[in-house]
């Protein structure tokens, strides 16, 4: 079965390039642009990997990062931090998420990211 | 605008809000233009249609340059607000030496890097600023010094403190100008390099950070022949 991605990001052309990127590496991917509904779509249908910006408007991504690895059922679920914020890197160690890539990134470097996370994760 | 900027800089709040901006408004159209390039390339058989690869690699790269341009100001606002923030970690200093090194698979294309003294050296300094000052060393080296020639970077233990160095075979730095080349708004323009000017910012952030972390940063070079940079930082910072 397909590794499920999901995709939280403010900005729709970012949302719409690594959807992209991961649908053609056969990944299945669902894209979150508001922060209204994040907690409840997750936990809907679980995924394999969140890729999360950290600046999202409405809540911040450290916020949301913490509410989801505080969620009991998506315990063990990877989420990657994608920031063009510069002090990215430390918010992200600070959130304790499982990894960080900087924007702009290359396309190898999502995808392997992606892959590398993806595939270690392992269900509940 | 410059001095404008320095003006205003002073004041956190504006400087806040102006890393917000430049961050989110300039950097992420940047995302999406850099994925999308880099998509088409890779739809483009690059044998029968070597020109448009050509200028698709030539994009990539100018994106590249864009947002070294605005990280480094944004760097720069930073400091000057006193929000360039320090953390202290324990880490392998030679493993995030390596790190830099395959982080930056580009200049590892056009030049051979060589390691050396690199053993398993633990240090408490701050990991995510040093790996910026070894990333801007390296960029320099390659910068400024003809594709196919050696990159040597070293590193060695003296006492409490730790020297690194990273040593080019390129067009070298006028003694003149070697004694400002730390200060902000003074870069050495390679005529032969097919990028933009650069703006100065590199090794001053450079020399800002090495301050921060209890250290110094020194050059050697001969016009010609090429640069060596050191820098000093003690083991483990207050």
């Amino acid at each position: 079965m397909n590794k499920h991605i999901f995709v939280i990001d403010d900005d729709v052309e970012i949302l719409e390039v690594i959807k992209i990127l991961l649908v053609e590496k056969g990944y299945r991917v669902t894209l979150i642009s508001e922060t209204n509904n994040i907690f409840e779509a997750v936990a809907k249908d679980i995924p394999d990997l969140i890729l999360l910006d950290i600046w999202m408007s409405g809540m911040d991504g450290i916020e949301i990062a913490s509410t989801l690895k505080s969620k009991e059922q998506l315990k063990g679920v990877p989420i990657v931090m994608i920031s063009a914020n510069n002090e990215g890197e430390r918010l992200a160690k600070e959130a304790k998420v499982d990894d960080f890539l900087p924007k702009p990134f290359d396309i190898d470097d999502i995808l392997k990211i992606v892959e590398k996370h993806a595939s270690s994760q392992t269900p509940a | 605008m410059t001095q404008k900027f320095q003006n205003e800089i002073h004041d956190p709040t504006l400087v806040d809000e102006f890393i917000s901006i430049v961050s989110h408004e300039l950097k992420t159209p940047l995302t999406s233009l850099k994925a999308f390039n880099q998509i088409l390339k890779s739809k483009i058989d690059a044998k029968s249609n070597t020109n448009l690869s050509g200028y698709i690699l030539r994009m990539d790269s100018q994106i590249d340059k864009m947002t070294d341009i605005i990280n480094e100001l944004l760097d720069v606002a930073s400091l000057k607000s006193g929000q360039l923030s320090i953390n202290k970690e324990s880490f392998i200093l030679d493993e995030l030496i390596t790190n830099v090194i395959n982080t930056r698979q580009k200049i590892a294309q056009k030049h051979k890097i060589i390691k050396k003294g690199l053993t398993n050296t633990f240090i408490e300094s701050d990991k995510i600023r040093l790996s910026q000052v070894l990333t801007n060393l390296l960029t320099n080296a390659a910068k400024f010094s003809p594709s196919g020639t050696n990159i040597i970077i070293s590193k060695k233990i003296a006492g409490n403190d730790i020297i690194v160095s990273v040593r080019d075979f390129g067009i070298g730095i006028p003694m003149a100008k070697q004694k400002v080349i730390f200060q902000r708004f003074n870069s050495i323009n390679n005529p032969k390099s097919d990028n933009l000017p650069s703006m100065g910012l590199g090794l001053y952030i450079s020399n800002e950070i090495l301050n921060r972390l209890g250290g110094r940063i020194w050059v050697r070079s001969s016009p010609g022949k090429g640069s060596t940079f050191f820098f000093q930082i003690p083991k483990v910072i207050n």
